[in-house]
């Protein structure tokens, strides 16, 4: 099945005329409305079939987007698809309440199978706008458990730290 | 993933061919119809800021424009002391009005490409150039201009210049490197004054491949967008354009699809209530219906006439949501300051500027006072003995008339738009036809549909 791509798409030739760097973002930008507009999720070969983008290019993007929770990957198989994350519900945003001018948003994030809570750390980049550093998806069955792991986590560093003190 | 700041529209009221909407960006509200002040000094900066951080309704004023070679010498100087966080002895932030002030307004940079062709702004492109970074190919296209000026006769020269401009468009626009240099590096500038929408830098369209070159920048211009902020599609037209039914045409097809939020339309000099402009009101007229179809299919989308002078009041009723011209409301290029006189007074009902010796008359027409309760208007009195207009009890001094009557006009624009919302949410958009054809401007009146089907 042939993938639907955004309309505002560029050629490739436009595309390799950009900077290194406007590439690299313009390309995130394309994969990332590319999974937004299937669904049904879509494969690193139907992508580069779809944009006559680069497989490693693409594979590239996608970790990326991957690791910063904006897609997942789902193994069948040999093959890996890959799907935008789930539908936001509610968004929350801890602006400015931190040192370094980070910024927390929390998300409501509903998959197909599951509920979750989606935390992304952010930054301002030198233009204003916000970049998404990282991210964690938690999901609502984990989210107790995880909290009570991190407060008992939190109060064993906090004693391995004042026992050091101590000694020194 | 990167996250740009994005306008969201909330269409709030319609009735037929208008609506009203409350559009945000990054928490800052617009109401539309809205005036958008074309603002070209600091004098005219700390009006708009005393206007906007006054206590009185303003709602309709929320946005201002500043073409970019202004923006250094008036905008820049504001944007870095906004940035200066100053705290008080117990490390709390001192309230600052220059945050309140970018708090509440969004500031467009329009590049005002259309002064490579002209040369009315050169030597502001040249202060620019000295104090920030400017694209190096621009530069040298406004050197070799500059040369071939002072070096070949006028005639010569007026015939060069024109194929220049465009040879200079066509050459960019063949070397795509060149073409995405331009730009980012305009996106670049725009970014140091803090805008959050971006305008593509564009070519003064007058013919279709000119035309093809807008489209293609705009197209590349949301590529390199990305990350950067909201890029609006800009077309820059000449006049001569709404005789051009397949440009229009072709314009309008390419908003259909175009999946940017913000549309900005200048027509340069544009001036429909003139007689003898017969084509040019209807094909305006078209366009605006165009646009206001397409805004029923379609209310996220957003449309801004910029230098609409005169016709600001009619197209914020129909086709635009956003309006923008000078605090003169009247945009054509002159050297104010230098060897200005006193500038007209804009009547509200008339929707034009009056001639000031004409004041006395719209005074005594008028019980005595000027038309307007603005603290401007009640402030001037006339003298019979002296026959002088005064201010407080002074004679009205050159430069404070013309400063006075730039935060009259201000307060005139948002109550227009005011007038054009109620009639709005009231169901009574007819009534901005009447108005028109009571005024000044009567010409103009064609430019709203007297029949318009009812949704």
């Amino acid at each position: 099945m042939s993938l639907s791509l955004p309309p505002s798409m560029r050629t490739q030739e436009e595309v390799l005329s950009m900077s290194p760097k406007d590439r690299d973002k313009y390309m995130e930008h394309v994969i990332l409305e590319i999974l937004r507009l299937n669904l049904q999720g879509a494969t690193i070969p139907e992508i580069a079939d779809a944009t006559g983008l680069y497989r490693n290019t693409i594979t590239k993007h996608l970790n990326r987007l991957v690791a910063i929770r904006e897609a997942y990957k789902i193994e069948r198989g040999a093959v890996s698809i890959y799907y935008k994350n789930g539908k936001v519900v509610h968004a929350r945003s801890l602006e400015h309440s931190f040192a370094n001018d980070k910024r927390y948003s929390f998300f409501r994030l509903i998959n197909d199978e599951e509920k979750s809570v989606y935390i992304q750390e952010k930054e301002t980049n030198s233009f204003g706008t916000i970049k998404v550093k990282g991210g964690i998806i938690i999901k609502d069955e984990d989210f107790l458990e995880f909290i009570k792991e991190l407060q008992k986590f939190m109060v064993e560093i906090e004693n391995i730290e004042s026992n050091k003190q101590v000694e020194s | 993933m990167n996250q740009t700041s994005k306008l969201k529209v909330s269409q709030i009221d319609r009735d037929r061919f208008a609506r009203a909407t409350k559009t945000t960006l990054e928490g800052k509200e617009i109401l539309t119809p809205s005036f958008s002040p074309l603002i070209q000094t600091s004098k005219e900066l700390d009006i708009y800021l005393s206007r906007i951080l006054s206590v009185e309704n303003n709602q309709h004023l929320g946005t201002f424009v500043m073409r970019i070679f202004d923006a250094s010498d008036v905008l820049l100087p504001w944007v870095n002391i906004k940035n200066q966080k100053g705290i008080d002895g117990e490390a709390k932030p001192v309230p600052s009005l220059y945050r309140d002030f970018f708090e509440k307004t969004i500031a467009l940079i329009d590049p005002a490409t259309e002064y490579l062709d002209f040369e009315f702004h050169f030597d502001n492109f040249i202060r620019l150039a000295d104090k920030v970074h400017f694209p190096q190919q621009v530069m040298a296209y406004l050197h070799l201009k500059d040369r071939r000026k002072k070096n070949s006769s006028s005639t010569d020269y007026k015939k060069w210049k024109g194929q220049a401009h465009k040879n200079f468009w066509y050459t960019i626009d063949r070397e795509r490197r060149r073409l995405n240099d331009l730009i980012t590096e305009y996106f670049d500038l725009e970014a140091k004054f803090e805008t959050k929408i971006l305008i593509p830098p564009m070519p003064l369209v007058d013919n279709e491949g000119l035309l093809d070159i807008a489209i293609r920048i705009n197209d590349m211009s949301k590529a390199l967008a990305v990350d950067r902020g909201e890029c609006a599609t800009y077309f820059l037209l000449s006049k001569s354009t709404l005789r051009d039914e397949k440009i229009l045409r072709k314009i309008v097809e390419y908003i259909k699809r175009d999946p940017a939020t913000l549309t900005i339309f200048k027509f340069k000099n544009l001036t429909l209530w003139e007689t003898g402009v017969f084509t040019e009101r209807e094909a305006f007229r078209d366009l605006m219906k165009e646009l206001s179809e397409i805004k029923k299919g379609k209310p996220e989308k957003l449309f801004m006439l910029l230098e609409g002078s005169y016709q600001c009041f009619p197209s914020a009723s129909y086709g635009f949501d956003l309006v923008s011209s000078s605090l003169r409301l009247l945009d054509i290029d002159s050297a104010y300051g230098q060897n200005a006189g006193y500038g007209g007074y804009f009547n509200e009902d008339n929707l034009w500027n009056a001639k000031y010796s004409d004041i006395p008359e719209i005074m005594s027409n008028n019980g005595g006072h000027l038309p307007c309760p603005c603290h401007v208007c009640r402030s001037i009195t006339y003298d019979e003995e002296k026959e002088e207009i005064q201010y407080d009890g002074e004679k009205l001094a050159l430069e404070e008339w013309n400063d006075y009557r730039r935060e009259h006009n201000l307060f005139v624009m948002n109550n227009l738009m005011k007038m054009i919302n109620r009639a709005i949410k009231e169901k009574q958009i007819e009534l901005v036809r009447q108005k028109i054809k009571d005024s000044e401007i009567a010409n103009l009146k064609t430019l709203i549909p007297k029949h318009y089907e009812s949704d």
